[in-house]
C-alpha cells in the first residue's frame, strides 16, 4: 500500500516577517465580563452556533452571550473542572469537555446525558470534531482520542499508532481525516468501514516544532498551525504544502493558543503577550486592548458579523477585527482634530490635523508613515483638499484663500489669479480634469488649468462659472462632479443646483443648508441636509426623502461616500451609518464600538484607490474596508424557547395545548454584537391581536390565552423600520375546552337524547306490562273463578261432603269451614301480584285436605321449608295450588300408586314435583294453568319459570322473589 | 512512593546493564530566587536527584523541601518550611515527564531540550513545559534549567504582609551531572 504523505515541505521561507514595536492601527473593541454568583468566571472557550450565537466556556459554567447579558446553560464547580473543549455538530448539539474528562450534550437549552457504558476519560477533553458519517470524535489530553459510535467509544491511542495521548486540538480535513495535534507532531486518523489508518508528520518530516497545540483552517482551506515554541506555520491543503518562516527563530510570545485568519490579518492568541497580528506585509504587532497588559490569551472567534472576539481571563472581548480601525496616532504623532480627509492616487491619505497639511504613506513593510507639513500660517484651518490630475494638492481654507501644494517638493503657491479668493472661505472644492470648482461663502469658481498641470507655476485661469444664470445663494458648501459630468452645487438656502455644462438646474429643498453628495451605483445622488437628514434624486427626477424615522441615526449628516461595494457611507457626529440604497437597510457604527464624539467636519470623508475609506474625526483618523460589509444584514431573529406557565418546553416538537396550558412565554433574541442595545421587537400574536406591537424586551409573556389557533411572529430591527426583515414564528393551538368542542357537543347531545328516549321506552314498557299483568289478572280471575267454581270440583266436593256427613258428622262442619275458607282465600287472593310463600302454602293445605277427604292418604303433600324462607320470599298467588290441582287432575292416584307433592327450595328457586303415573283417560285440559303461570312470572321477574318433565317425575322450579322487592302495584 | 516509581524504571526492562539507557544522580543543585521589591531571598540544595531513561525519553527529578538551606535568617527557613511549602505534610517536589524533542542522547553533543511533565510542589501538580540544555559527554548528561513558578500556581499562599518581600514568581536554577547507570548501586 502507498503511504501518503500528508504535507511536503516547502524548503526556503516563503514569507518573512517584520516585528513592528509601533502601535499604530487599532481594532474598535469593547470588554464584557460576566459576573455570577459574585465571581467573575475565566473565559476559556468560545463557540458561535447555527444561529450565530455566541456561546462561552468558562471555569464556572457554560453561557450563551446575547450581546449584552450572559445566559447560564450549564453549571460547574470550579474547584473540580473547567471547560476544556465546545463544539456544535451537524444535528446542532453542543458538546462541551471538561477538564476532568466528562463531556456533555446540549440540544435546545437543555442537557441531554451523554454516559457511555465505557465511562468517561481520566483526563481533559481537549477538542471534538464530527466526521461525515456522523462520528463525534473527540480528543483528551493523555489518553489519546475517542469517537463514539452506537453510544459506544473508542479509544484511539499510542498502542494503536498514535504518536503520542496527549492531545491539544483536533480538525477535520477536507479530505474526512481527522488531524490531532500532539506533543509528539501531527497525526492524521483516517477510519474507514473499521480500519484505523495513521500517518504521522513530526519534526522529522519539516515540521517546526513537535508540539503542536492548535489547528485552524481558514475559509481558503489553509491550515493555520500554532506550536508551543516555534510560532506558527501554514498549510495549504489544496497544494498539500507547508510553508514555514522565519518566524519559529524569532517568536518570543510563547506557545499559541488559538489562530484566527480574518482576510489579510492573522490574529494569533498567545500564552505570554496576548493577541498578536500578522498583516499581510509579515508584520507583526501586539493588539494592545487594555493598557499593555502581558496576558494569556485563550481562545478566538469571528463571528457573522465579522466581529472578533477575544477570550482573555475573565474578559471577553468584542473588537472590530478588521473591519473597523482606528488610528489614533502614527509614530509618535497623535492625531486630532481632523477637519478634512482627500486621497491620492498613491493611496497617501492628505489630511489637515492641527491647522497643518499631514500625509500618511504606508511604507514597504506595511508600516504607515506619517509625514507633516507646515506650509501655512499657524493659525488658518484647513477646510478642504482636493488632489488635481497632476497630483497637486488643492487646499481651501477657512478665511484665507486657496493654495496649491506641491507634494514633490513642499512648496504651495496661492491661487490669486484674478479673484477675490484671497481672504475667502472655501468650503468644497472639486474637479474634472483641468477644471476645478472651488466653492465657498463666494460662491462658487470655476478655474481651469490651461498648461503646465504639473508644475507648481501651471498657468490657471478664472472662468465665468456657468453661461447664463447664477446661484441664487452665494453660500455653498459643497460641490460634487457625478458619473455623467453634471456638476453639483449645495447651497445654503436655496437648495441643490445640477450645471451640465449649458444649464444650471435647480432643485428646491426646503431644509436650509447642503453639506454633502454622493451617488449610487444606480445614478442617484444622494446629499446630506443640517437637520434635514437625507435626501437622494432618483432617476425619476423626483427627490425622496430619507430621516431619521426611516432609520438614519443622526438628522445631521456632515458627508457621504459611496464605497466601492455600493454602500452609503453616511458620518456624523456619533459615528458612522452604512446604508443600502436598494434595499434601504441600514447599519449603525457608534458609540458601542467607542466611536463617540467623532465631531467630523464636512469633507471628513476620502476613499482610497484600494477601496479602503477614511474618516476624519476630532480624535484620530478611522478606517473602515467596506469588503467586510458583504450584504447589510439585518439582526438575526431567534426564537429561544417558548414556556408554559415558566417551564421552558420543546417547542420545536409540541404546539399543541390544552385550555388550561394557556399561559404561554416567549423569549427570543435578536442577534447584532455590533450594537444590541439598537434592537427593536415587532411581535404580532396571529389569532389573538391583528396589530403589530413593539418591544425591547426579549420575553413576551400572554396568560389566559383563550382557546384558538395563534402564530407568534417575531422580528428584530436596529431602527423602527421593519419592512422586508426576516421573522421568526411558532405556530400553535390551543384546544377549546372538552365540553367546548364540536365531537363533544354532539356526543352529549346524543347521550341525553338517547337517556330520554330510554327513559320514554322504560315508562312505555312499564306502562304496557302494567296494563298486560292488569290484563292477565283479570283474565286469571275470571279463569280461577270459572275453575275453582268448575262444577265438577263442586260436585265432588259436595260428594265427599256428603260422605263425610254421612260417616263423621262432627268431621263435617270443619270439612265446610275448610272449603269456605279456600274459597275465602282464593278471592282474598286473586287481587294480588305477589303473597307470601307461607299464605300460598296455607291455601295449599286448606286444598290438600279437602282433597284428602276425597283420596286419603294416597295424596301427600311433603314441605320441605324452613320458616324463614316461606316468610321472607313471595311468589304469584294460586301458583302451587294449581300445581297441585294440575297434579291431581292429571294423575291417577291410589293405593298402588300414591302422589307426592314435594315442595323444597332449590338456589332461591321452589320447587314443586310430584311423581308421575298419569291417568289412562285423559281428563280435559285447557293447558290454561301453567300458560298462566308463566307469563305472569315474565311480568313479575326476569327469572324464568323451569319445567322439567322427567321419566317419571315432573318439576316445576319457581322463582322466589324477595319480599323486600315486592312490587306493590295495587 | 518515589522509590517505587525508580525501582519500577529501573526493573521495567531487561536488565542489560551494559547498554543501560538510565543516568542517574542524586547530588544536583536546584537554588531558587525571589526577587521582591524589599528583599531577595535565595535558597539552593544540592540534593536533586534526577533520573532519566534516554531510550524512552522519561524522567523524574526530586528534592526534599528540608534539604534546601541559605535563606537570610534562620527564621525564614523556618516560614519557608512550615509556613508555605509546610514540607511536614509536603516532603517533597518532583517533576515528571517525558522528554520531547527528538534527540539521540546517546551520541555526545549539546541538545535544546523541552521536557513535558508534572511539576508537584506543595502539593498541587501543574503540566509544564520546561526548557533546558543538555550538554552529553563521555557518559555523562550534564543537564541545565532556568524557569519560574508561580505561588499561585501552587495554592502557596503568602499573607499580604510579607507581599513586598516574596515575589509571587520564584526563579527556580538547576544543574544537574547524570551519570550513565551501568550497574545498580544499593
Amino acid at each position: 500500500m502507498k503511504i501518503k504523505i500528508p504535507i511536503k515541505l516547502l524548503t526556503g521561507f516563503v514569507f518573512c516577517f517584520f516585528w513592528c514595536s509601533v502601535l499604530g492601527q487599532q481594532p474598535v473593541f469593547k470588554s464584557f465580563d460576566i459576573r455570577s454568583e459574585n465571581n467573575r468566571p475565566r473565559i476559556l472557550k468560545l463557540l458561535t452556533d447555527h444561529n450565530g450565537r455566541i456561546w462561552v466556556g468558562t471555569d464556572n459554567g457554560i453561557f450563551t452571550f446575547d450581546g449584552i447579558n450572559f445566559t447560564k446553560i450549564y453549571s460547574v464547580d470550579t474547584s473540580k473542572s473547567t471547560i476544556s473543549a465546545l463544539f456544535e455538530d451537524k444535528s446542532f448539539s453542543v458538546w462541551a469537555g471538561f477538564s476532568n474528562g466528562k463531556i456533555i450534550c446540549i440540544k435546545n437549552q437543555s442537557i441531554i446525558p451523554f454516559s457511555p457504558s465505557e465511562g468517561f476519560p481520566k483526563v481533559a477533553i481537549s477538542a471534538f470534531n464530527e466526521d461525515d458519517a456522523g462520528r463525534i470524535y473527540f480528543s483528551t489530553k493523555g489518553e489519546g482520542i475517542y469517537y463514539i459510535e452506537n453510544k459506544h467509544i473508542y479509544n484511539i491511542n499510542h498502542d494503536n499508532g498514535l504518536s503520542d495521548d496527549y492531545c491539544y486540538d483536533m480538525i477535520k480535513f477536507p479530505d474526512q481525516r481527522m488531524c490531532v495535534a500532539t506533543d509528539a507532531g501531527l497525526n492524521f486518523i483516517n477510519i474507514n468501514n473499521g480500519k484505523q489508518t495513521i500517518t504521522k508528520f513530526g519534526t522529522a518530516e519539516g515540521l517546526p516544532d513537535d508540539i503542536v497545540r492548535t489547528l485552524n483552517f481558514d475559509k481558503n482551506e489553509i491550515l493555520w498551525i500554532g506550536f508551543q515554541d516555534k510560532g506558527i506555520a501554514r498549510y495549504d491543503f489544496k497544494n498539500n504544502l507547508l510553508t514555514t518562516s522565519n518566524l519559529k527563530d524569532i517568536w518570543k510570545y510563547g506557545q499559541v493558543n488559538d489562530i484566527l485568519r480574518v482576510d489579510d490579518l492573522i490574529y494569533v492568541a498567545t500564552e505570554d503577550k496576548g493577541i498578536i497580528i500578522i498583516d499581510s506585509n509579515g508584520t507583526l504587532s501586539e493588539l494592545n486592548l487594555d493598557n499593555n497588559r502581558t496576558i494569556k490569551s485563550n481562545n478566538l472567534l469571528l463571528d457573522d458579523e465579522n466581529n472578533v472576539w477575544i477570550a482573555e481571563s475573565i474578559h471577553l472581548y468584542r473588537t472590530s477585527g478588521n473591519k473597523i480601525s482606528f488610528i489614533p496616532l502614527v509614530g509618535k504623532k497623535e492625531l486630532k482634530f481632523i477637519h478634512c480627509i482627500t486621497s491620492d492616487k498613491q493611496g497617501n491619505i492628505w489630511f489637515s490635523p492641527d491647522q497643518n497639511l499631514g500625509q500618511i504613506s504606508r511604507l514597504v513593510d506595511g508600516k504607515l508613515n506619517y509625514k507633516e507639513y507646515s506650509i501655512l500660517n499657524k493659525h488658518i484651518d484647513i477646510v478642504t483638499l482636493y488632489v488635481d490630475p497632476y497630483g497637486f494638492i488643492w487646499i481651501g481654507t477657512m478665511g484665507a484663500g486657496l493654495y496649491r501644494f506641491n507634494p514633490t517638493n513642499g512648496n504651495v503657491r496661492k491661487i490669486t489669479e484674478k479673484t477675490n479668493a484671497t481672504n475667502s472661505s472655501i468650503l468644497s472644492i472639486n474637479g474634472n480634469g483641468n477644471i476645478v470648482w472651488v466653492a465657498g461663502f463666494n460662491s462658487v469658481m470655476k478655474f481651469v488649468i490651461k498648461d503646465k498641470g504639473n508644475s507648481e507655476n501651471a498657468i490657471i485661469f478664472l472662468e465665468p462659472a456657468f453661461s447664463e444664470s447664477k446661484l441664487l445663494s452665494d453660500y455653498v458648501y459643497s460641490v460634487f462632479i457625478d458619473s455623467k459630468g453634471r456638476t453639483w452645487f449645495g447651497t445654503d438656502g436655496s437648495g441643490v443646483y445640477y450645471y451640465d455644462g449649458i444649464n444650471l438646474k435647480n432643485i428646491p429643498v426646503i431644509e436650509n443648508a447642503v453639506h454633502s453628495f454622493t451617488e449610487d451605483k444606480k445614478g442617484r445622488i444622494w446629499f446630506s441636509l443640517a437637520d434635514g437628514g437625507l435626501q437622494y434624486l432618483d432617476n425619476d427626477e423626483k427627490v425622496y426623502k430619507f430621516q431619521t424615522k426611516d432609520g438614519l441615526s443622526d438628522p445631521s449628516p456632515t458627508s457621504l461616500l459611496c464605497t466601492k461595494t455600493g454602500n452609503i457611507i453616511i458620518v456624523n457626529a456619533n459615528g458612522f451609518d452604512v446604508l443600502n440604497p436598494e434595499t434601504k437597510n441600514i447599519i449603525y457604527h457608534s458609540s458601542e464600538e467607542n466611536l463617540a464624539d467623532l465631531n467630523c467636519d464636512l469633507n471628513s470623508i476620502a476613499l482610497s484607490p484600494d477601496s479602503n475609506v477614511w474618516i476624519g474625526t476630532e480624535r484620530g483618523i478611522i478606517q473602515y474596508r467596506p469588503t467586510y460589509e458583504m450584504q447589510i444584514q439585518r439582526p438575526k431573529i431567534v426564537l429561544k424557547s417558548v414556556s408554559l406557565f415558566l417551564e421552558p418546553i420543546d417547542f420545536l416538537k409540541k404546539n399543541k395545548f390544552n385550555s388550561d396550558e394557556n399561559n404561554l412565554r416567549f423569549d427570543f433574541d435578536g442577534l447584532w454584537y455590533i450594537d444590541p442595545q439598537r434592537i427593536n421587537y415587532l411581535f404580532l400574536l396571529e389569532g389573538y391581536s391583528t396589530k403589530w406591537e413593539s418591544t425591547k424586551d426579549h420575553t413576551i409573556t400572554f396568560p389566559k390565552l383563550p382557546p384558538g389557533k395563534y402564530t407568534f411572529h417575531i422580528k428584530a430591527s436596529l431602527n423602527n423600520n421593519f419592512e422586508n426583515i426576516e421573522e421568526a414564528s411558532y405556530a400553535f393551538v390551543i384546544m377549546a375546552p372538552i365540553w367546548q368542542r364540536w365531537w363533544f357537543r354532539i356526543l352529549i347531545a346524543g347521550i341525553i337524547s338517547l337517556i330520554i328516549l330510554f327513559i320514554i321506552k322504560r315508562r312505555e314498557n312499564r306502562l304496557r306490562k302494567f296494563e298486560r299483568l292488569q290484563k292477565e289478572k283479570i283474565e286469571f280471575q275470571f279463569e280461577t273463578l270459572k275453575s275453582q267454581v268448575n262444577p265438577h270440583f263442586l260436585f265432588n266436593s259436595f260428594n265427599t261432603l256428603i260422605s263425610v256427613i254421612e260417616e263423621t258428622p262432627k268431621n263435617a262442619v270443619e270439612y265446610v269451614e275448610r272449603l269456605s275458607e279456600f274459597f275465602r282465600n282464593i278471592i282474598t287472593f286473586r287481587d294480588k301480584n305477589l303473597i307470601s310463600v307461607a299464605e300460598e302454602l296455607k291455601l295449599l293445605d286448606t286444598y290438600i285436605f279437602i282433597q284428602k277427604k276425597r283420596y286419603g292418604n294416597n295424596l301427600r303433600l311433603e314441605i320441605k321449608l324452613d320458616e324463614n324462607t316461606s316468610k321472607i320470599n313471595c311468589i304469584a298467588p294460586l301458583t302451587l295450588q294449581l300445581l297441585a290441582e294440575n297434579a291431581i287432575k292429571h294423575n291417577a292416584i291410589s293405593n298402588e300408586s300414591p302422589l307426592v307433592i314435594t315442595i323444597n327450595s332449590e338456589n332461591s328457586k321452589l320447587q314443586i314435583s310430584n311423581n308421575i303415573n298419569l291417568k289412562i283417560a285423559k281428563e280435559r285440559s285447557t293447558g290454561f294453568g301453567l300458560q298462566n303461570i308463566k307469563s305472569r312470572y315474565e311480568l313479575l321477574t326476569d327469572e324464568k319459570i323451569e319445567i322439567i318433565q322427567e321419566k317419571n317425575k315432573f318439576i316445576v322450579k319457581i322463582p322466589l322473589i324477595n319480599s323486600k322487592h315486592e312490587h306493590t302495584d295495587n | 512512593m518515589f522509590r517505587y516509581i525508580i525501582f519500577i524504571l529501573l526493573f521495567s526492562i531487561e536488565n542489560n546493564f551494559n547498554q543501560s539507557n538510565f543516568y542517574y544522580s542524586n547530588t544536583g543543585t536546584i537554588l531558587f530566587r525571589s526577587e521582591a521589591q524589599q528583599e531577595l531571598i535565595k535558597a539552593s540544595s544540592s540534593d536533586l536527584i534526577g533520573l532519566l531513561d534516554i531510550q524512552k525519553k522519561t524522567f523524574i527529578f526530586k528534592v526534599i523541601i528540608r534539604t534546601f538551606h541559605g535563606f537570610n535568617s534562620a527564621l525564614q527557613q523556618e516560614h519557608f518550611n512550615e509556613k508555605y511549602l509546610e514540607s511536614e505534610k509536603f516532603p517533597e517536589a518532583y517533576f515528571n515527564g517525558k522528554i520531547i524533542e527528538d534527540a539521540d542522547l546517546s551520541v555526545d553533543g549539546t541538545y535544546d531540550l523541552r521536557a513535558k511533565g508534572k511539576l508537584q510542589i506543595h502539593g498541587v501538580e501543574m503540566e509544564r513545559i520546561i526548557r533546558s540544555k543538555a550538554v552529553v559527554k563521555n557518559n555523562i548528561i550534564t543537564l541545565e534549567s532556568q524557569f519560574s513558578i508561580l505561588l499561585s500556581d501552587h495554592s502557596i499562599k503568602i499573607p499580604k504582609i510579607v507581599h513586598e518581600k516574596i515575589a509571587s514568581e520564584i526563579i527556580v536554577v538547576i544543574k544537574i551531572e547524570l551519570i550513565r547507570k551501568d550497574k545498580i548501586e544499593n
